[in-house]
């Protein structure tokens, strides 16, 4: 998923009717909250979208552990191999 | 008593005065590793817990010149924004154009009415900071706004990302925000993928940092969302004394106080130069109004303050690396040269230091940075593994691996570097950041000649992105140093913008 697809519509955002498409599937997907109107979904939808984007960075932390273990990896080769 | 031995005494000085001048390169690297390891800390340090519902009446304001051929589907997309009609308001400030821009607005008006607005100036040309500021005076004129949006004509805002911004201004503390440009060329070249991911590097990237650490370097240019109490306290309009009026209001906004949120999951496409030649253009007004900036607030650098963050080591840190980042290098450069001759053992003992450090973050910042937009870092995977230029990933190929890099490969080819090819194939290595700068520059250079498209793509592949970048920095400095006249040029926009 992309940085536009983490309620899960990164895929559809690929092209121009796709990015609508994919606003208008979004919002039961990632909320759970029903919705009528997009334009004004109400603030519990609104909340719900909030809760939803703040847990979704704590994701932030497993990647920046892949970004540290491929560096350590790369000091690893360089130990086993290289010095 | 024995006398002094000022000849052995001058040797060590300069050996001292070298290495400072080596330190000089560690210094971007500290930086970067700084804020890269404050992203992390932006799952618990973000504003999402005081963000709340929250619509207020915003005012569009688009400045346009010559948009003909994107302005009409730019107002059709944002009439499809995610957003209560009846607190949407558009306003095209049309800078003198001499297209059919007033026609496509004004049909537009006429198909929107009570949503878009035609604002018109006859005398046009005097840059984009003048003309919004003719429409933040009409804007202000009366008390509807409540919220104002500056944006581009021709990018795309994805239809949830105004109501993920002004969810944040539920917060009085905040008084403005800021989104994720996402490169969304239609037609994508190798510069493009480059930009592409820098944009992700210094946005959803460095802008969380910036976010933890608690200062925003500069709300982006196509996305900037001010309260309207913010935007009479800068003083109700837009500097117009720089080329860097975007970061003098994201100053002007912290130092009252006021908050400066990024909100990675607003996203906004844009077009970016697909040419070298009007990337150039582009950055280096952006450079040479940093410039502007570092010198107007020289009272707040490196000075805390209980108001804002500017004034804090790590903002400060971050700031003057960018800023001064080409003479970092060319200084390291010349240190570890003049220490290769001195004391080679030495040299390359700090080399190493230096260089593992740099590659360690390099691959650490990349491979995270590649996970916060793994759809453009796909469809840029080989400018993700070139972006520092090839040569320089030979460069700390050599610190990682020196022995696969000066023993083995040669040694797969039946070769072997003598003493005197291995010191002189070292000493290439180490001045060569600065000359990437220069292949840079040729790469502009040349763009235009029968040779460029093929040549210019080389050398930036080659030299790297990030040589691109130092080197229009350096030109800023030289343009700036030489009083050359400070020009708003706009960046020419095709209507290649795709989400």
């Amino acid at each position: 998923m992309g940085q536009d697809g983490e309620d899960g519509t990164g895929d559809l955002v690929n092209s121009k009717q796709g990015l609508y498409q994919a606003a208008d599937s979004s919002p039961a997907r990632h909320t759970g909250v029903p919705v009528a109107d997009l334009r004004d979904p109400g603030d519990a939808y609104i909340q719900a979208e909030i809760d939803s984007n703040r847990r979704f960075e704590w994701l932030l932390i497993p990647k920046a552990l892949v970004g540290f273990g491929i560096v350590g990896i790369l000091i690893v080769i360089r130990q086993v191999f290289f010095v | 008593m024995t006398g002094i031995d000022w000849g052995q005494v001058g040797v060590v000085s300069l050996e001292v005065f070298l290495l400072v001048l080596v330190g000089t390169g560690a210094i971007p690297v500290l930086s970067a590793a700084l804020a890269f390891l404050a992203i992390p800390f932006h799952a618990g340090a973000n504003h999402y817990k005081k963000a709340a519902p929250y619509l207020p009446r915003v005012a569009i304001v688009v400045p346009a010149w010559n948009e003909g051929l994107v302005i009409g589907e730019s107002i059709d997309r944002l009439m499809k924004l995610e957003y209560p009609l009846d607190r949407l308001r558009i306003y095209i400030v049309d800078d003198a154009s001499t297209d059919d821009t007033p026609d496509v607005v004004l049909a537009k008006a006429a198909a929107y009415p009570g949503n878009v607005f035609h604002l018109r100036r006859e005398k046009g040309g005097e840059g984009k900071a003048h003309t919004l500021n003719h429409g933040i005076r009409l804007v202000l004129e009366d008390d509807w706004m409540e919220a104002l949006l500056i944006m581009d004509a021709d990018v795309i805002y994805q239809p949830n990302s105004l109501r993920r911004m002004t969810r944040h201004l539920a917060d009085p503390k905040v008084g403005a925000v800021s989104a994720y440009i996402r490169e969304g060329s239609r037609d994508k070249n190798y510069l493009t993928r480059f930009i592409g991911l820098e944009y992700i590097l210094s946005q959803p990237a460095a802008r969380r940092a910036q976010n933890v650490l608690g200062a925003q370097a500069c709300l982006a240019g196509g996305a900037q969302l001010l309260t309207r109490e913010n935007l009479l306290a800068v003083g109700g309009r837009i500097d117009t004394s720089s080329l860097a009026e975007d970061t003098i209001t994201t100053f002007e906004t912290q130092l009252r106080g006021r908050q400066v949120v990024f909100e990675p999951l607003a996203v906004v496409h844009a077009e970016e130069p697909p040419s070298v030649d009007a990337l150039w253009k582009q950055r280096l007004r952006w450079a040479r109004g940093n410039v502007t900036v570092t010198s107007r607030y020289r009272r707040i650098w490196f000075r805390p303050s209980r108001t804002h963050g500017l004034g804090s080591f790590s903002f400060g840190l971050v700031w003057f690396s960018i800023w001064l980042l080409p003479v970092a290098m060319i200084l390291s450069a010349i240190g570890l040269l003049g220490l290769h001759f001195m004391h080679t053992q030495l040299a390359g003992q700090i080399f190493g230091v230096l260089w593992i450090s740099a590659a360690c973050t390099f691959v650490y910042i990349l491979a995270f940075g590649a996970q916060l937009d793994p759809e453009l870092s796909r469809s840029s995977w080989r400018e993700l593994f070139t972006f520092p230029g090839v040569a320089s990933m030979f460069v700390m190929l050599t610190a990682f691996f020196p022995a696969l890099v000066l023993e083995y490969v040669p040694g797969w080819f039946g070769l072997r570097l003598t003493d005197d090819g291995q010191f002189w194939l070292t000493a290439a290595i180490y001045v060569w950041i600065p000359f990437s700068m220069v292949g840079a520059w040729i790469a502009r250079k040349v763009e235009k000649t029968w040779a460029g498209p093929v040549v210019t793509p080389f050398l930036i592949y080659l030299c790297g992105y990030g040589s691109l970048l130092c080197a229009i920095t350096f030109d800023s400095y030289i343009k700036e140093a030489r009083g050359a006249e400070a020009k708003w040029d706009k960046t020419e926009k095709t209507g290649r913008v795709t989400s």
